[in-house]
């Protein structure tokens, strides 16, 4: 076929096709079945024409033109699975326990990565107090030497507003380094994991040779149980993603890989709300005034709120709705 | 009348090349996948626009505490938790509202699209971009190495970022083309035609009268049917440029 011939074929579907793109565009929600079956049936054939136009015709005006109908047709034709992000309600209720309760094995696996490197900093320090610098800011340990914690002088310079800010945004970024550092066959994770648990443990070790574990007790009792649980459960998150990247499995790794991302990504979501609230707990409860048994017992609900709606039972996911279904 | 069982529109994600994406009915796309360069300046654009946000809400929030009377330092945390709003989600901010833009990927006709060239789901959006904090690390390795330029969070997210042109790309299509010339042929001289503009002068002119040479010795009839369309109404052009555009109808 010639040329000229092919253009003068081909010319009726590109322009119907470009005027119900152009009508899609302005009006979406107006387009009823037989409107999308014309379209399906005119994108399939464009789809053809341009796929033969790239074979005999490469280069030409109409081969340009074709594909650039082709791409936009199936831009707009063609949405990925999930297009729509659940409701509040739904992520709460339904989307966020079920992720959460699925990731429990790589949960685990965190949290049990996180209590060794913290036993093992402890140990360490323990046994050789001068190790603690290898985990800990020079300024932090100079200052438990002088029997003084380190949020002492953060809070007798910062204002209480400032220092919560500081805080919470400190953490998300410490929440998604080792959420994203999971996808990375799961090394980002296991750093931060084992990096915190060690510095974790030198301070632990370094307050008890001081003899200053209540001081410290006191100030981590409100915020400090869910704090630790959330940065396990955004690496855990993170580990369950480096996990399909390297463990064999009967299904290709990118599809495995996007399941688990999907996962990883609803547990992160639901993690970073309560960093942000934890960021003014510590700003202003911990270093307060109030009594030890008031700030643990707003950790510790703290903490039961959280898991409670972490373990929320997890309802069946609602059928998903069928792809359209046009002729074409 | 009971409508007839319809056919699914469906894709099947089969590859038959390596690098290539398959539409309905195993139809190649051939999707102009947007390469390292392209996607790096965007990205730099697009870090200048979140600095520049970041700033004009640090200026909206202090004055805004200083019209009311109220605290500094609540200020500075709601401009700290601002700023990290935008530094991590301008992104997927723009690209959920966007139709899969940014900014910087909008002045530089780029798209996200999903692994098919549909649209991508708000999940592989968000997901994208929350690993974009890796790329310092890995992002350019992995681009380097992947075959259609994908880092880190394109392929957990499964996406791809492709070149998005607008409606028309600028280049003349042919109106009258000889019956024996071929695609080759159109597209070499429908390029000239584009391109003439930008090209010397008087190398454009030459190239066109070569054209129009071969159609004067090889074409004859055709040289004359173009020249009887618009003969009455004006003379031969003497720009051989003009002219071979006026015998192949050509249309920008």
């Amino acid at each position: 076929m010639d040329y000229r011939r092919f253009v003068e074929l081909r010319e009726p579907a590109c322009a119907e096709l470009e005027k119900a793109l152009a009508t899609a565009r302005r009006d979406p929600k107006g387009l009823g079945y037989d409107d999308l079956e014309a379209m399906a049936f005119h994108y399939r054939q464009v789809l053809h024409d341009h796929s033969l136009a790239q074979a005999r015709f490469p280069g030409t005006a109409m081969a340009r033109r074709l594909q650039r109908l082709v791409l936009d047709a199936t831009h707009w034709l063609q949405r990925d699975d999930g297009a729509t992000l659940p409701s509040p309600r739904r992520f709460l209720v339904q989307t966020f326990p079920r992720a959460f309760q699925s990731l429990l094995g790589p949960m685990a696996v965190a949290a049990a990565l996180f209590v060794t490197a913290t036993l093992f900093g402890f140990t360490l320090t323990v046994a050789q107090p001068g190790l603690a610098s290898l985990f800990l800011p020079p300024e932090a340990s100079a200052g438990l030497a002088r029997g003084e914690l380190w949020t002492d002088s953060i809070f007798s310079v910062t204002p209480h507003a400032v220092a919560s800010g500081q805080i919470a945004t400190n953490n998300m970024k410490v929440a998604i380094v080792a959420w994203a550092g999971g996808a990375i066959a799961g090394f980002g994770a296991l750093w931060v994991l084992v990096m915190n648990g060690l510095m974790l443990g030198a301070v632990l070790a370094l307050v008890a040779q001081y003899s200053m574990a209540g001081a410290l007790l006191d100030f981590i009792a409100a915020h400090g149980p869910l704090e630790l649980s959330l940065i396990v459960v955004s690496a855990g998150a993170g580990l369950h993603m480096g996990r399909a990247l390297v463990v064999a499995d009967d299904q290709p790794r990118s599809r495995r890989l996007r399941a688990a991302g999907k996962d990883a990504l609803v547990v992160l979501l639901g993690a970073l709300p309560w960093i942000l609230v934890l960021g003014f707990v510590e700003g202003f409860l911990s270093p307060s005034d109030l009594p030890f048994a008031t700030k643990a017992a707003v950790g510790l609900l703290l903490e039961a709120v959280f898991l409670g709606w972490a373990f929320l039972p997890a309802q069946a996911p609602a059928a998903a709705p069928s792809s359209p279904e046009v002729a074409a | 009348m009971e409508r007839p069982s319809p056919t699914p529109l469906t894709t099947p994600q089969i590859e038959t090349a390596h690098d290539a994406v398959l539409g309905l009915d195993n139809v190649r796309l051939g999707l102009p996948l947007a390469g390292l360069g392209s996607r790096g300046l965007a990205t730099f654009v697009d870090h200048l626009l979140a600095l520049l946000g970041i700033a004009i809400w640090g200026l909206g929030v202090l004055s805004l505490f200083n019209l009311a009377g109220l605290s500094g330092p609540w200020a500075v945390a709601l401009f700290l938790i601002g700023a990290f709003l935008i530094q991590w989600g301008y992104f997927a901010a723009c690209e959920l509202t966007m139709d899969g833009q940014t900014p910087g990927k909008r002045a530089l006709g780029l798209r996200t699209v999903s692994s098919v060239g549909g649209r991508a789901s708000s999940a592989a959006i968000l997901l994208r971009n929350l690993l974009r904090s890796l790329d310092l690390a890995v992002g350019v390795p992995i681009m380097a190495l992947d075959t259609r330029s994908r880092r880190l969070g394109d392929l957990v997210a499964s996406t791809l970022v492709v070149h998005h042109r607008g409606e028309r790309d600028g280049a003349p299509s042919l109106g009258r083309v000889p019956d024996s010339w071929t695609g080759r042929d159109v597209a070499v001289v429908e390029s000239l035609l584009g391109r003439a503009h930008a090209m010397e002068p008087e190398r454009a002119r030459r190239m066109a009268e070569q054209v129009n040479g071969w159609l004067r010795r090889r074409e004859p009839d055709f040289i004359a049917g173009g020249e009887a369309e618009w003969a009455d109404d004006a003379p031969a052009p003497d720009d051989p440029l003009v002219y071979l555009s006026r015998i192949l109808a050509a249309e920008v």
